[in-house]
């Protein structure tokens, strides 16, 4: 332990302003300088002014009422500026969690064209059965979800018999961005001889397979 | 027991007496600690974290004011307290009033003692 150390640990505990806690650090090393210099150890010195606790506690204390004002005044800033930035956050969140629309032109690694021709080859793969190519142009999420059994669940309740497939409709494509990631949502009308189904085809922005609804 | 009420009854009459002592010469922070014990006989032994309090709120009333010398030799510079005028004032009417008081406590005390 040196003057240096034992004083800046006072200063440290002591409730004040900076340029306050500045000021007292200065008169205390000098202080504690002219002793030394008249012949009293630090030890002693530190024995007679106390633990830097107490004299912390001692200067809080009486410390006068504009710099209580003072340190009163900063801690409210202090609190009111952590509350903005918690709120600015918080509004960050939300604003990065909520899924806002993108038009397809401003998602960079699509184009109209490529959508089309995406979505028309999921539907032909879904005519064909063609779970293993379909998985394999599908994300990790759609794995369990794209197999014979699932797919014709629900197929099912629109009709036990499609027939052949006889036109694709034009596509109807969105872009929509939540959480820092694009998904391309598309909705296709296709003719079969006996029903007509909308597909909803939901694509990530590599064009990778991440939802199939039909009605 | 004695020492809690002997603290309370030094506290109300320090800010006089570090007055009274700077009405001399201007002092430094220990020289005053050393001056208040050496002058009341060992009655008046303060510590730095109860006699710079003092100062700093004498300093933001007006009453005193502060200097740093020049460092000397290898001396680190010392911060000097130096009455104003507005203090001599003050100290004046803070010892009237403990005159007042002073007469006050001894009228009763001295009367309940004689009666014991």
């Amino acid at each position: 332990m040196n003057a240096e150390k034992y004083v800046k640990d006072i200063v440290s505990k002591i409730k004040c302003t900076a340029t306050k806690k500045k000021e007292i650090e200065k008169q205390l090393l000098s202080d504690i300088s002219m002793r030394m210099g008249q012949g009293e150890s630090l030890e002693q010195i530190m024995e007679s002014m106390g633990t830097a606790q107490e004299i912390a506690d001692a200067f809080s204390q009486d410390m006068p009422e504009t710099e209580r004002k003072i340190q009163r005044k900063k801690k409210i800033g202090m609190i009111i500026t952590a509350a903005v930035i918690v709120v600015f956050l918080l509004c960050a969140y939300v604003w990065w969690v909520f899924p806002k629309s993108l038009d397809i032109q401003n998602v960079e690694s699509v184009t109209e064209e490529t959508v089309d021709a995406q979505v028309e080859t999921v539907v032909t793969l879904l005519n064909e059965n063609d779970f293993e190519a379909l998985r394999g142009m599908a994300v990790d999420e759609m794995q369990n979800v794209l197999t014979q059994e699932i797919i014709d669940k629900a197929r099912d309740p629109i009709s036990d018999n499609w027939g052949e497939m006889l036109a694709i409709g034009s596509t109807y494509a969105q872009g929509v961005q939540q959480k820092g990631r694009i998904f391309i949502f598309t909705q296709t009308d296709v003719m079969y001889e006996n029903v007509s189904v909308v597909y909803t085809i939901t694509f990530d922005e590599d064009l990778k397979l991440a939802g199939v609804y039909m009605r | 027991m004695r020492e809690k009420y002997e603290r309370q009854m030094k506290k109300g009459v320090l800010d006089m007496l570090v007055l009274q002592l700077l009405t001399k010469e201007k002092m430094y922070g220990y020289q005053l600690i050393l001056e208040l014990r050496e002058k009341s006989g060992d009655i008046f032994c303060l510590k730095e974290g109860t006699l710079y309090p003092i100062l700093y709120r004498l300093e933001d009333e007006g009453l005193v004011e502060s200097k740093w010398s020049e460092a000397e030799d290898k001396q680190l510079p010392r911060k000097y307290y130096i009455m104003t005028d507005k203090g001599r004032s003050a100290l004046a009417e803070i010892y009237l009033s403990w005159q007042q008081i002073s007469d006050g406590v001894e009228k009763i005390m001295g009367k309940e003692l004689k009666e014991c």
